[in-house]
């Protein structure tokens, strides 16, 4: 029967707390689980190598072009084609992952730190101070994210700031509601009564005690907000808002290859576009194993 | 009664959110390094030029004054007027509202229709190929830039099977749209009969259409997934079983109706992911919608359109949560609408 059967799949990985996932060997524990999450973490580990790699991996140069081979189409010297200024694309590709993957850690990692301290403060202090600040969390989660961020930075010119706290702005209120919510929660348990009967102090229970505790969905929630900063980077990038050309973003490469596709020219556009496929698939990989870990 | 009372209520919270927002837009637009005046003339404007825009453009008033008037301006329906163009904002966006409207309720319906049967489907049948593909195919959308989805579809039936009509603008240049009855050159041909317009303005749509649906119905099937996978294994499931009741049944008939739950809501936070897919598409296929009105407007540091673009978005955007909530209310008998 279906049902029995995910039951017993849900009991064999066990429901560890974030504090002993990292004691242990964290390699073998993260390649412990099924086999999408393991392919998801290869995914992401190729990409951080590839990125970290990309001077020596790349054949050409990432901003010079031959512009005899312009537009030409992938051969065995270039694999994945030229573009308008004879650029080799497989090296753009390579170069790109710098930029998407930096952006996306950096921005969410953020995100979390800012959004966890927002949170905690306003589930400590409680009260008309927590009414407030959750009110204006949720302002900003009303509001659709993307167009939000899109004119955010057109206003402040795009820059690489500009656009990482466009993001930002986005994320933060995500966190900030996650951690009080699961504070509200752990609040009540045993450990929390009990930490609070010996006498700690609120400061100490909060920081000490139920943040801790609470980071687990947190971390969840993380690798799937990377693929969707990732997206979204090169959304705004595609429409002229994000990272500007020369460089080799991929949403960049992606808009300048796109007027080549109506006359058949498609390999400007499409790898760069597999590249940003392949990389989000990896986090949203690791996401869906790491719920299906943590889900009680 | 009850509902009457919380529609109201709801309707009245709108008015806060868009005063907040037009004062952030506000801020924003007025905190911009640089001089409008400037920027409108280049840099070869004379001292002269520069004031009597400035003036004109209501730049010599300090900030507050500036606000108050806007806000007295949108009360009675004045967004300004767009350089760019000319015209006023107002009926920039009203002249393109509809397109965008058709695009995103149609990609909405066909989302709801591919990812629904999906989620349930590969939920019911745990381990089949209808499981693996379909969460093959949540992973995929989930993961895929649909500008870049957009510009595939474009190379495959615009190029190589030569099926689809070249990917600019809303219905073909040598088909005279349909007389103006809605704005939805889709309504329209229908309401006219006209059956070339219609013909020509569907084609148009479908590549659009599909590049959205594609990547929301995979969130959409993602989430009845998961849904169904946690009524599936719920007791009173589990209990059925035992009963001999057929599997059947329980799917279609109990788990479905508690999976779907959930789904609504979730459905209704897709909009705003909606809304930036209209965006990009509009880019893509070059549809004359209120996105790419409103990139384009940003691109040459002409603010009035999106400031109008913004508060028109979010009225929508709140209109439809609204409504999400209350067809949830009419759904599940257990929410009381406090």
């Amino acid at each position: 029967m279906a049902t029995a059967q995910s039951t017993t799949q849900v009991l064999r990985l066990p429901a560890l707390p974030i504090e002993r996932l990292w004691k242990r060997a964290p390699v073998k524990r993260a390649l412990a689980g099924n086999t999408l999450y393991r392919l998801g973490v290869l995914i992401t580990l190729f990409w951080v190598g590839v990125a970290l790699l990309a001077p020596w991996l790349a054949p050409y140069s990432p901003t010079q072009g031959e512009a005899a081979l312009a537009q030409g189409g992938p051969s065995l010297a270039h694999l994945f084609g030229l573009d308008k200024y004879g650029r080799d694309i497989l090296t753009r590709v390579v170069y790109g992952s710098r930029y998407d993957l930096c952006i996306a850690v950096t921005v969410v990692g953020c995100s979390l730190v800012v959004g966890t301290l927002i949170g905690s403060i306003s589930g400590f202090l409680g009260g008309k101070m927590d009414n407030l600040i959750m009110r204006v969390m949720d302002m900003l989660l009303a509001f659709p994210s993307f167009v939000l961020a899109l004119v955010f930075v057109a206003v402040f010119r795009p820059s690489l700031m500009t656009l990482m706290i466009a993001l930002s702005i986005r994320f933060i209120p995500m966190y900030a509601r996650l951690v009080r919510g699961e504070m509200f929660v752990e609040r009540v348990k045993e450990y929390a009564v009990a930490a609070q009967a010996i006498g700690s102090a609120q400061v100490r229970l909060v920081f000490r005690h139920l943040l801790p505790n609470s980071l687990s969905p947190l971390i969840t929630q993380s690798t799937t907000n990377i693929s969707w900063a990732v997206l979204n980077t090169a959304g705004l990038s595609f429409l002229g808002v994000g990272i500007q050309p020369p460089t080799p973003e991929w949403g960049v490469m992606i808009s300048e290859g796109s007027p080549y596709i109506v006359s058949g020219q498609w390999w400007m556009s499409f790898f760069p576009g597999m590249a940003l496929i392949l990389m989000t698939a990896g986090f949203i990989l690791v996401g869906d194993g790491l719920s299906a870990r943590t889900e009680r | 009664m009850e509902l009457i009372n919380y529609v109201v209520r709801r309707l009245a919270l709108i008015i806060p959110t868009l005063l907040g927002a037009s004062l952030v837009m506000f801020v924003l637009t007025t905190l911009i390094p640089g001089d409008p005046a400037l920027m409108r003339l280049g840099n070869f404007a004379t001292a002269e030029q520069l004031k009597s825009l400035r003036e004109e453009m209501g730049l010599d008033k300090p900030p507050y004054e500036r606000y108050v008037l806007y806000l007295g301006g949108l009360v009675r329906g004045d967004m300004g007027r767009s350089w760019r163009t000319g015209n006023l904002v107002l009926d920039d966006l009203q002249a393109r509202l509809p397109m965008s409207l058709e695009l995103g309720v149609c990609s909405m319906l066909l989302a709801i229709a591919i990812g629904i049967p999906i989620g349930v489907w590969g939920a019911a049948s745990k381990d089949s190929v209808v499981d693996y593909g379909g969460k093959a195919y949540g992973i995929l959308g989930v993961a895929m830039p649909l500008f870049w989805g957009g510009l595939v579809l474009v190379y495959l039936f615009y190029f190589k099977f030569g099926i689809a009509p070249a990917p600019t603008g809303r219905i073909d240049m040598l088909v005279s749209p349909p007389t103006h009855l809605t704005g939805s050159y889709l309504l329209d041909s229908l309401l006219t009969g006209d059956l070339e317009a219609f013909l020509s303005s569907a084609a148009h749509l479908v590549l659009p259409v599909i590049t959205l649906a594609f990547v929301t119905g995979a969130s959409i099937a993602r989430m009845t997934y998961t849904s169904m996978r946690k009524v599936l294994a719920s007791q009173f499931i589990q209990v059925s079983h035992a009963y001999g009741i057929s599997p059947r049944a329980i799917v279609y008939k109990f788990a479905l109706k508690n999976a779907l739950m959930p789904v609504v809501t979730l459905i209704g936070l897709q909009v705003g992911f909606l809304i930036g897919g209209v965006v990009l598409v509009e880019v893509v296929f070059s549809l004359p919608g209120i996105g790419r009105y409103a990139v384009e407007s940003l691109l040459v540091n002409d603010f009035a359109p999106v400031q109008g673009f913004v508060l028109l978005v979010l009225v929508v955007y709140l209109l439809i949560n609204l409504l999400v909530d209350l067809l949830y209310s009419v759904l599940n008998p257990q929410v009381h609408n406090g």
